[in-house]
């Protein structure tokens, strides 16, 4: 089982006090426990849902459509899908934080899609800047700092076309094809290294949970 | 090769929302029996959910969670919403806040109506203008009502489908007109990656083609694609190239 790698997203996120989000509200239970509260209908629920994953949402939201509008248009559709449709979401598949996260990513590469003004903006030097971030906030937040630097310890490791073709594609919103003609490299090539990059990724990000006490659904 | 080490290739593209769509049609089909590519995505997923937190980590503004307090009651989950017989200032702002691509569709499937109508001069000319009328009158009825969802499908052409309950009304524009020995094919996926056929439909000629009857989905669609595929039926899997794909 290789779904352990979140874990520690989630307990981190747990510990940040966020937009909205009532520190007295729910805090026994876990994403599930809330997930369910909201599938029947309980708008507290999904409120502190938004308090653990507002941030990360808005933040990967705004990284992909690099607009701040089209960012809060993204999350607020990925809220409300999770209030109608929280039915969906399945635990034997994977946490909620994977859910939610796959969902903010598709909804923003559908949107950056459409907007493809806003795409053009987005050279393949932006979408692996890894400029550590200045923001009072994250001086503030060392648990949300120390993940953050070591997801990028582990991109950084990656060999540098495989690095490329998961960003362009992640933080970009390409396709293969596009990322092809962007790389200059042949289609195989781009899916042979993205699927190198990958299985690397997964490799550094499990060892990197390794000291993770905390498992999803584990308040 | 092998078939496994492309299968595997393919995950990750599909993990990453960056697949070609014949790709997309070929893994999804795939998909459905293989239980080794659902875990292959599933752990695909686990990990890029980790770049999330790789990107500056911003503080969305405060506005945002009133936003979706404020979505959250117009969704019509919150308590009951008037009848859709006619337009109320609420809904009318919110059909303003659609988005260009909508209102275009939308506004396209309007003036159709319009011109069907006035072309006629309030009789319609036979039974097909009469039923394409009616269609597009619901369809827009549908898209204004509380509660319908609108999923925006891109690819070839244009579509708007505008989902309510289990129903789901299409509005499309730019897909050419099939001949008698095609048809198109509305498919739902399910977040499992199971896809099925949702229901056939034609292109006819002109703007706008509206479908209002016969394409039903289930509560744990999550993606929605078109196909056009050989034959008067849907297949039992996707042969024919993706033309359209939307997620709910």
């Amino acid at each position: 089982m290789k779904t352990a790698v979140i874990p520690s997203i989630v307990r981190t996120a747990r510990r940040r006090p966020a937009l909205g989000d009532d520190p007295n509200a729910y805090p026994g239970l876990d994403d599930r426990a809330l997930i369910g509260r909201v599938s029947e209908r309980d708008p507290a629920a999904l409120e502190a849902l938004y308090g653990r994953y507002g941030r990360p949402c808005f933040s990967l939201a705004r990284r992909v459509v690099r607009d701040e509008q089209h960012a809060q248009d993204v999350v607020q559709e990925v809220f409300l899908t999770v209030w109608r449709d929280a039915g969906r979401f399945d635990p034997a598949r994977g946490s909620f934080a994977s859910w939610l996260l796959t969902m903010t990513h598709h909804k923003s590469v559908d949107r950056v899609r459409r907007e493809e003004t806003h795409r053009k903006r987005a050279t393949t030097s932006d979408l692996l800047d890894d400029r550590p971030d200045p923001g009072p906030a994250v001086q503030d937040e060392a648990w949300s700092t120390l993940r953050r630097e070591r997801v990028r310890q582990a991109l950084s490791t990656l060999p540098a076309p495989q690095r490329e073709a998961l960003a362009l594609a992640y933080f970009g919103g390409y396709t293969q094809r596009e990322i092809a003609g962007l790389t200059d490299t042949p289609l195989g090539t781009v899916k042979t290294r993205m699927l190198a990059g990958m299985k690397r990724l997964r490799t550094s990000l499990t060892g990197l949970n390794d000291g993770a006490v905390d498992l999803e659904g584990t308040p | 090769m092998s078939v496994h080490e492309r299968f595997e290739e393919l995950a990750v593209g599909h993990a990453l929302n960056a697949l070609e769509p014949e790709d997309e049609v070929t893994f999804l089909t795939h998909l459905r029996g293989c239980a080794a590519c659902e875990r292959a995505v599933a752990d695909h997923r686990e990990s890029l959910a980790h770049l999330a937190y790789a990107t500056d980590s911003v503080e969305p503004p405060a506005a945002l969670l009133t936003r979706i307090r404020a979505a959250v009651q117009e969704s019509g989950t919150a308590g009951p919403f008037p009848a859709p017989v006619r337009l109320e200032p609420r809904r009318q702002r919110r059909t303003i806040r659609m988005t260009t691509a909508v209102v275009g569709v939308a506004a396209s499937a309007v003036l159709v109506m319009a011109l069907l109508i006035s072309d006629v001069g309030l009789h319609f000319r036979n039974r097909d203008l009469q039923a394409r009328g009616q269609a597009i009158q619901s369809a827009v009825t549908s898209l204004l009502s509380p509660g319908a969802r609108r999923v925006e499908l891109s690819g070839t052409g244009q579509a708007v489908a505008i989902v309510h309950g289990h129903q789901v009304d299409l509005v499309l524009a730019g897909l050419p007109v099939n001949d008698r020995n095609s048809v198109y094919v509305l498919w739902q996926q399910t977040a499992s990656g199971r896809v099925t056929a949702a229901g056939t439909f034609d292109m006819h000629g002109g703007q706008v083609t509206v479908i209002h009857q016969g394409l039903n989905i289930g509560t744990d669609t999550q993606r929605l694609l078109v196909t056009r595929e050989a034959g008067r039926t849907a297949p039992v899997s996707a042969a024919g190239p993706l033309l359209l794909s939307g997620t709910i």
